[in-house]
């Protein structure tokens, strides 16, 4: 059970995460109709701002979805990778959603609403090169381009401008307002990496104590 | 904290071992759809002379309080015992009320429609009620419930999770199917939550508009959760057993039939329901004409096309 905007794309368009092309359009063609302006299904209960954020939502789902390299590089990102070849294996179904909705709200054993897309560190793990050290100046990057996102995909995600985010990845602080600035965006940028907070704020402490250094 | 609030209600539900298997092997389909004219009287009744016909023992019972007419689509006379008797307490028995149809396997308890104010009966009554509907002896037991949101419809209705709601592709229709599924879940959770701190916090879900009220359903977890994260999980489970089942009704174009996994899709992600698209009826004339004559759909028009439609739905419940 999740809110619309935390639903990864297959869940957003009700297909198993082995759905083929032909299953995905179907999926698309059948979200189209029901979000479409004058939809008798959402009468009364889905408002003008939110049937057009599900339809922007839809439609980036299908492109990343429809394309294979995205679509593996989005698998990869929120953790599917593994359960997708598992059930390569089976026949393609649709999501049964009311287990499947199981887990999904917040257990005793799971914090909350998990604000991650991308927490899978069971394909961390299994990477050939070792994680960057935190006094790595460059280890915010390295760690994104591990998991394949894109700034641009941060930025639309985070509300934060891909030219912050650059210079937040560069240690470039002064161009920061302030400390309180820079500390806010680094746990948006991490929460939706997946990555650890504390470690990401480590990181940053050993560079703008060194960068405070420099300018005494 | 909040888990001794419930350990109670957990135990309470508990039943002997008999009681347990009976519930497994008794089937209680509630048919309802939040507005008057979908057609749900006809597919109730269509759907109790189906079972009926496959050696099912079945009885229907009129539960549309004050304005029922069942007995008409199922080509039976007024009978002389009815369910207002029961309700007015001139029998003490629900099963008194029963009376026989043209076909061997099916009953009906028909309407109360002759006394005023039956439609408001009292908590004690109408627990009293239920009760007595779940002990009957039947293999089905189908319940025609009336139009509205009312705590009559609401709790006959959630006698079965797994109640059928029928609607037809107009906005009306689907605006009060909607409303009905979100005054069956607030009901389910009021009373699971009956005594605890919490059941403020889900009368506010009720009434989103109101200033401290919950939109969704999701923003009342999730505030249930940042109070209690164990209270939390079992509005969870409480949302997720409720499954309802959606059949639409009188379909006319292909738009019509995929309206339905429109809604169902909607209902998911919108209000956090569970909806089983189970099916759809076709728009026929012969539905009418068959009510014109007061005679089962099945009797005079077995292979029209809204029949064959009841037909499929039945199957796909029986397996």
């Amino acid at each position: 059970m999740k809110r619309v905007e935390e639903m990864n794309y297959y869940e957003l368009l009700n297909v198993a995460v082995t759905a083929s092309k032909d299953e995905i359009q179907k999926a698309y063609n059948l979200a189209c109709q029901t979000y479409q302006e004058d939809s008798l299904a959402t009468y009364s209960v889905v408002s003008e701002t939110e049937r057009m954020q599900i339809l922007q939502r839809i439609e980036k789902a299908y492109r990343i979805l429809m394309d294979d390299r995205e679509r593996a590089k989005y698998d990869y990102r929120i953790g599917l990778a593994d359960q997708r070849r598992i059930q390569e294996k089976q026949p393609a179904m649709m999501v049964a959603q009311g287990e499947e909705m199981k887990g999904r709200y917040p257990t005793s054993s799971s914090r909350g609403l998990n604000l991650s897309a991308h927490n899978n560190e069971a394909e961390e793990a299994k990477s050939s090169e070792p994680p960057p050290d935190i006094s790595d100046p460059h280890y915010l990057k390295k760690l994104r381009e591990r998991k394949g996102v894109s700034l641009q995909e941060i930025s639309e995600a985070t509300m934060i401008s891909v030219h912050a985010l650059t210079d937040l990845e560069n240690g470039e602080y002064s161009k920061f307002p302030g400390r309180v600035y820079i500390v806010g965006f680094l746990r948006a940028y991490a929460e939706y990496l997946g990555i650890d907070f504390q470690q990401a704020k480590a990181h940053f402490e050993i560079l703008y104590g060194a960068s405070n250094k420099q300018k005494k | 904290m909040l888990a001794r609030f419930f350990q109670k209600s957990e135990n309470e539900g508990k039943q002997p071992e008999k009681n347990k298997q009976e519930k497994t092997t008794k089937k209680i389909w509630a048919v309802a759809g939040g507005k008057g004219g979908t057609g749900k009287s006809i597919i109730a009744s269509s759907i109790a002379v189906q079972l009926a016909r496959r050696d099912k023992r079945v009885v229907i019972i009129d539960a549309d309080l004050g304005s029922g007419n069942l007995h008409s689509y199922l080509g039976v006379t007024p009978a002389p015992i009815t369910l207002a008797d029961f309700l007015r307490n001139r029998t003490a028995r629900l099963s008194d009320a029963l009376v026989v149809t043209q076909y061997k396997n099916l009953y009906l308890i028909s309407d109360a429609n002759e006394v005023l104010g039956l439609a408001n009966i009292s908590n004690q009554l109408k627990e009293n009620l239920i009760q007595q509907i779940k002990e009957l002896d039947f293999e089905y037991i189908i319940l025609d419930v009336g139009a509205g949101t009312s705590y009559n419809n609401i709790d006959f209705f959630l006698i079965s999770d797994n109640g059928l709601l029928v609607a037809v592709p107009e906005p009306t229709s689907i605006e009060n199917m909607y409303r009905f599924v979100r005054s069956c879940l607030n009901r389910k959770l009021m009373r699971r939550f009956q005594d605890t701190p919490y059941q403020s916090l889900i009368e506010k879900a009720a009434y989103p508009r109101e200033a401290g009220g919950f939109r969704t359903i999701y923003e009342l977890v999730e505030k249930i959760y940042q109070l209690d994260p164990p209270a939390a999980e079992i509005m969870v489970d409480e949302i997720l057993s409720f499954r309802p089942r959606l059949i639409m009704n009188q379909v006319r174009s292909q738009a019509d039939i995929q309206a339905g996994d429109s809604i169902r899709d909607v209902t998911r992600k919108y209000l956090g329901v569970n909806l089983n698209y189970i099916g759809y009826v076709t728009y026929d004339d012969r539905v009418k004409l068959s009510a014109r004559k007061r005679v089962p759909l099945f009797q005079e028009y077995p292979n029209s096309g809204a029949a064959v439609c009841i037909r499929n739905i039945v199957d796909s419940f029986l397996g």
